[in-house]
């Protein structure tokens, strides 16, 4: 049930992404709209899985209307979302490999060299990658300690996306002050000790 | 808000390089341009609909002077709803949504420094002149996506040449519409240190490519796109071609212009479209035409080059971004 209930959070942005797609199309630029949107929810759900960990350590509780839900149930939705995220940011890059570079790989390779916002983009996207990859109970229980230090670079690659927006706004930095406060506060819980 | 209505005038389709400007007609606006006065702002000349039918004799006797050859119109669509106008808000829907915010009327332009004929200028005394050519220019804009654009207006020279700009004045700046008191949406946060302000040096003001825009597909500009007056410099990136224009200003100074004030480093006071010149954060060798899936190479002076080099020679491109 908790389970299946992250499969839906996961899949509901490409849902909700396909029916406005449908409803309002793509505007003058789809491409654009299809990077910046798989972008978005890469990051909006990488700060959801970053904030599951906080979450349950410190609210045993909550009420899902007349459902009690014990927090601690909730924890699959840490791999869930963060693997949601994954895809969402593999589609990301598939778009800017296929359209903004044609397939060309001297250009993604001139564009990491040369632009620090696709640098730390690619990074972020290849510690996403090997978190996906070894996120299998198999590959935790093969990586015993290595598994945790592994996928504590989750703060690094949520950081590196974070500083990917960034390093892309011309002027108005207002959505980015959001996204970048909820990260500290999130990353803050993990330092500050938990109330009960 | 000016609102269109869908009448049988439009501009022309399948153009021609035969379709330039007839000589006659030229003439006829040189002698407008010589017999016309410059009344100061009373506010009591033209109606909205003397100005609306004024408009519509001129569109329908514009002739296009410039084409793109072998280059498709980006839609109407495509360029009244994707733009960049901080104005009316930072997204690219936003100034399209927030459209009805952008009151036009009644609109003044004031004209000052090293001039002639300074004052504050109704519209319908500056338009009233001018007769309209379409001209079907590239746009590039600095975040490397382009469109091609028929837009409907006047040169730029022709308007400066009547206030009399001294020998002194070696810039003009302008600046786009801001009310303090009545701020634009995209205006109640100072993203910009408002107003907008842009400038050219004289002798690209006085180039025959600049050009003051007062409609596109042969309709009165929408908000969204600068109404009423707005610049449009081809060969320089987007954010140049200011809109909305309610100042302009004859100065021996280069003026300060929004985006170098923002980041001097990014954005210099040129700005001219340079393939080989990128941008500190990413290239500009490469650009999306929207209607188009894959990027195509972006050209020299965005595709000017053979009209406005001369106006750079000698000078490092790569300094003088």
């Amino acid at each position: 049930m908790i389970r299946a209930s992250g499969h839906v959070l996961g899949l509901l942005p490409a849902v909700y992404l396909v029916a406005s797609a449908i409803i309002f199309g793509l505007g003058a630029n789809p491409i654009e709209w299809l990077t910046r949107n798989t972008g978005k929810w890469a990051l909006i759900l990488l700060l959801a899985s970053l904030a599951i960990t906080p979450v349950v350590k410190r609210v045993a509780k909550i009420r899902l209307g007349p459902w009690p839900v014990n927090c601690k149930k909730l924890m699959p939705w840490r791999r869930l979302l963060g693997l949601y995220a994954f895809v969402y940011a593999l589609a990301h890059f598939c778009i800017y490999l296929v359209f903004d570079l044609s397939f060309d790989f001297s250009f993604l390779w001139a564009d990491i060299k040369d632009r620090p916002y696709i640098t730390v983009g690619f990074l972020a996207f290849i510690i996403l990658l090997s978190l996906a990859l070894t996120s299998s109970n198999y590959s935790r229980k093969k990586l015993g300690r290595h598994w945790v230090t592994l996928h504590k670079s989750v703060y690094v690659a949520d950081f590196l996306v974070l500083l990917h927006f960034f390093w892309l706004i011309k002027a108005d930095f207002y959505r980015f002050w959001w996204y970048a406060a909820v990260y500290v506060v999130l990353m803050g819980l993990r330092y500050l000790p938990p109330k009960r | 808000m000016m609102k269109f209505r869908s009448t049988a005038w439009r501009s022309t389709p399948g153009l021609k390089e035969s379709d330039v400007t007839a000589e006659s007609d030229y003439l006829n606006r040189r002698r407008f341009l010589m017999s016309a006065s410059a009344l100061p702002l009373l506010g009591l000349t033209g109606g909205v609909n003397a100005g609306d039918s004024e408009f519509q004799a001129k569109a329908a006797n514009a002739k296009t002077t410039h084409t793109v050859a072998d280059e498709k119109l980006n839609s109407f669509e495509d360029i009244t709803q994707y733009n960049n106008f901080y104005e009316l808000g930072t997204g690219k829907t936003d100034p399209y949504k927030n459209a009805g915010a952008l009151v036009t009327e009644p609109w003044s332009i004031t004209v000052e420094g090293l001039c002639g004929k300074p004052g504050k200028y109704a519209l319908e005394d500056i338009l009233k002149p001018h007769g309209y050519e379409e001209r079907i220019y590239r746009l590039r804009c600095v975040e490397a996506w382009s469109m091609v654009i028929p837009w409907l207006g006047f040169s730029l020279a022709d308007l400066l040449a009547r206030f009399e700009p001294s020998s002194d004045a070696k810039f003009v700046a302008f600046e786009t519409l801001y009310d303090p008191k009545n701020p634009l949406p995209g205006q109640k946060r100072s993203v910009i240190d408002w107003p907008y302000r842009e400038g050219l040096r004289m002798d690209e003001a006085m180039h025959p490519l600049s050009f003051m825009a007062v409609g596109l597909y042969g309709k009165p500009l929408p908000n969204q796109n600068g109404a009423p007056l707005r610049l449009v410099v081809p060969w320089k990136y987007g954010f140049k071609s200011i809109k909305s224009i309610v100042k302009i200003k004859f100065v021996e100074k280069m003026p300060s212009t929004s985006w170098n004030m923002m980041q001097a480093s990014e954005y210099g006071f040129y700005s001219n479209v340079n393939p080989n010149v990128n941008h500190p954060r990413w290239s500009q060798a490469r650009e999306r035409r929207l209607g188009e899936l894959f990027k195509r190479p972006t050209l020299m002076f965005n595709g000017y080059e053979k009209e406005v080099a001369g106006l750079y020679k000698g000078m490092d491109l790569k300094r003088y971004f």
